[in-house]
């Protein structure tokens, strides 16, 4: 029904383990992940013929070197979290044009051993007045910049700890069913989310993602086979000002706002079609925040979704069965894309999705960028 | 509570900025406007984002805002800022309701900061030689 065979498709994923501390460099771990992916995809890694990396990590003149590939499409796609799903349409136009038959988008991350965030450098658009204006004033992290965006919601809807607590923990409970999550294992109660210490206000430890050691990759192709999942659409956008969150208004619109709408009219379809959500997950009010910027649940109303297992397995809209970035692994939004594959393929076990046909992947980023894609498996 | 000293200190040459700067050396906050449709606009930029015009003013408003949204930091990151928590709030202007300030507010408990209330800047000197003048952020003294 939705695109038939003129649909570019996701026809492999591939990632190594997830943790903290692992000994290989982030190129070792890269080529792993890619190797993976076109095992999986049943191609030669030398069929690969386009490439997206992700900027300021593992590079694509790594991958072409160690693999012998030759590049006939290459983009960069400079958006950070939200590359992920913008990268999923940027390779759907390259393999559906001509410009390659198969393009790999991949990430090799050590965002664990590597320097602590503040003391990266920072990819953020409007690196001038961040300086002039925000660092000068202890404000240089994503916690923080993000936090009063959760505070002015707060202050504008109201929003109960727990229910930023029961995101984390159904986090944590979908990553126990993950062997591969870095945080299998280790069980999160309500008690302890709630005595986490404070990283910035509404913030606390448990609210904010993992670092991770670790990499991922997925390859989009003009093929259309029995395991091969369809892209059946994608768009992407910017908030107001989106290189500023301080001056934006409406202050809670974000790209996914307008990308997430793009998607269900170019669909004819709406939430309520969606069999499971893989949501960016930063922090865990930026899940809550993007189910209700794209239409899972209206303003102000996304904490009657979340209570009583809305958002777990077996729940109303499971949300990120694999973990998510808040306890599966950060892989700046790929882990998300590559979970919605193995969904929709029926591959995961025990975390296993019933029946999925259907999976909207969100994708955000550099404060203002938001990606949104439904994903389609065979029966759709 | 913040080592004003150690505060790094941006690039005061930067075209952009130094209105700004050379404002806040005389205690003066100043922000962009617009000279075609008069639109007020921050943080500073080259174009205005109502009518695409470049040709800009600097004009002075006066200090005084409520806090529109904020949070306590709790975990030091930044150089100057190793004594925690501290709070960064974004301040919305009384003179100029679609502008807000970054700021740190002080002289109030964090536990009792709250959206909405009323608050007034002053002007401190920082950077290892007190080359910058930043806005701090207090609660306005007649309350509200």
């Amino acid at each position: 029904m939705f695109g038939g065979v003129n649909k570019a498709c996701v026809t492999g994923v591939g990632n190594t383990e997830y943790r903290r501390k692992i000994d290989r460099p982030a190129d070792v771990l890269a080529v792993e992940a890619v190797l993976a992916a076109a095992a999986d995809a049943g191609i030669e890694p030398g069929e690969i013929d386009g490439i997206i990396p992700y900027p300021g990590h593992v590079g694509d003149d790594v991958i072409q070197a160690e693999l012998s590939l030759s590049i006939r499409f290459r983009a960069t796609i400079d958006m950070g979290g939200c590359g992920a799903v913008s990268g999923l349409g940027l390779a759907s136009m390259a393999v559906l044009s001509g410009a390659a038959r198969h393009v790999l988008l991949f990430r090799g991350l050590k965002g664990s051993s590597g320097a602590r965030k503040a003391d990266r450098p920072s990819f953020l658009p409007g690196q001038p007045f961040r300086r002039h204006l925000e660092y000068v004033y202890g404000m240089n992290t994503p916690a923080q910049r993000y936090a009063v965006l959760c505070q002015r919601y707060r202050h504008e809807y109201g929003l109960d700890r727990r229910t930023l607590g029961e995101i984390a923990i159904a986090a944590r409970a979908h990553a126990n069913l993950n062997p591969n999550a870095q945080m299998h294992g280790r069980e999160l109660t309500m008690e302890e989310y709630l005595a986490g210490r404070l990283i910035a206000d509404p913030y606390t430890l448990y609210d904010c993602c993992l670092e991770t050691d670790g990499a991922s990759a997925i390859i989009v192709s003009a093929r259309n086979g029995a395991r091969d999942i369809r892209i059946l659409s994608v768009a992407e956008a910017q908030g107001v000002s989106p290189d500023d969150t301080s001056n934006r208004e409406p202050f809670m619109d974000i790209g996914l706002t307008y990308a997430a709408n793009r998607v269900w009219n170019d669909l004819g379809m709406g939430p309520e079609d969606m069999d499971a959500a893989m949501i960016y997950d930063c922090f865990t009010f930026e899940l809550l925040h993007q189910l209700e910027e794209a239409g899972f649940a209206g303003h102000g109303k996304a904490a009657a979704l979340i209570a009583d297992g809305g958002i777990r397995l077996g729940g109303k809209l499971p949300v990120n069965p694999h973990g998510g970035m808040l306890s599966e692994a950060h892989q700046a939004g790929l882990n998300h894309v590559v979970e919605a594959v193995r969904q929709l393929r029926g591959e995961c076990g025990v975390r296993q999705v019933e029946n999925a046909r259907l999976i909207a992947v969100s994708g955000w980023g550099q404060l203002g960028d938001g990606s949104f894609a439904v994903l389609g498996g065979r029966n759709v | 509570m913040f080592e004003l000293d150690q505060i790094q200190v941006p690039d005061l040459t930067d075209p952009n900025f130094i209105p700004f700067w050379e404002g806040t050396r005389e205690h003066q906050l100043r922000i962009q406007k617009c000279c075609d449709c008069q639109m007020h606009r921050w943080p500073p930029r080259i174009t205005c984002r109502s009518c695409h015009s470049t040709e800009v003013e600097w004009v002075s408003v006066e200090p005084k805002g409520t806090l529109f949204t904020y949070t306590i930091v709790g975990r030091p990151t930044a150089k100057g800022f190793s004594s925690v928590p501290y709070t960064v709030g974004f301040v919305t202007l009384d003179a100029v309701s679609n502008v807000r300030i970054i700021g740190n507010v002080v002289d109030v408990d964090p536990s009792v900061i709250r959206i909405g209330m009323a608050l007034e800047g002053h002007f401190v000197t920082a950077g290892p030689n007190g080359e910058m003048t930043l806005i701090h952020w207090s609660p306005a003294e007649n309350g509200a």
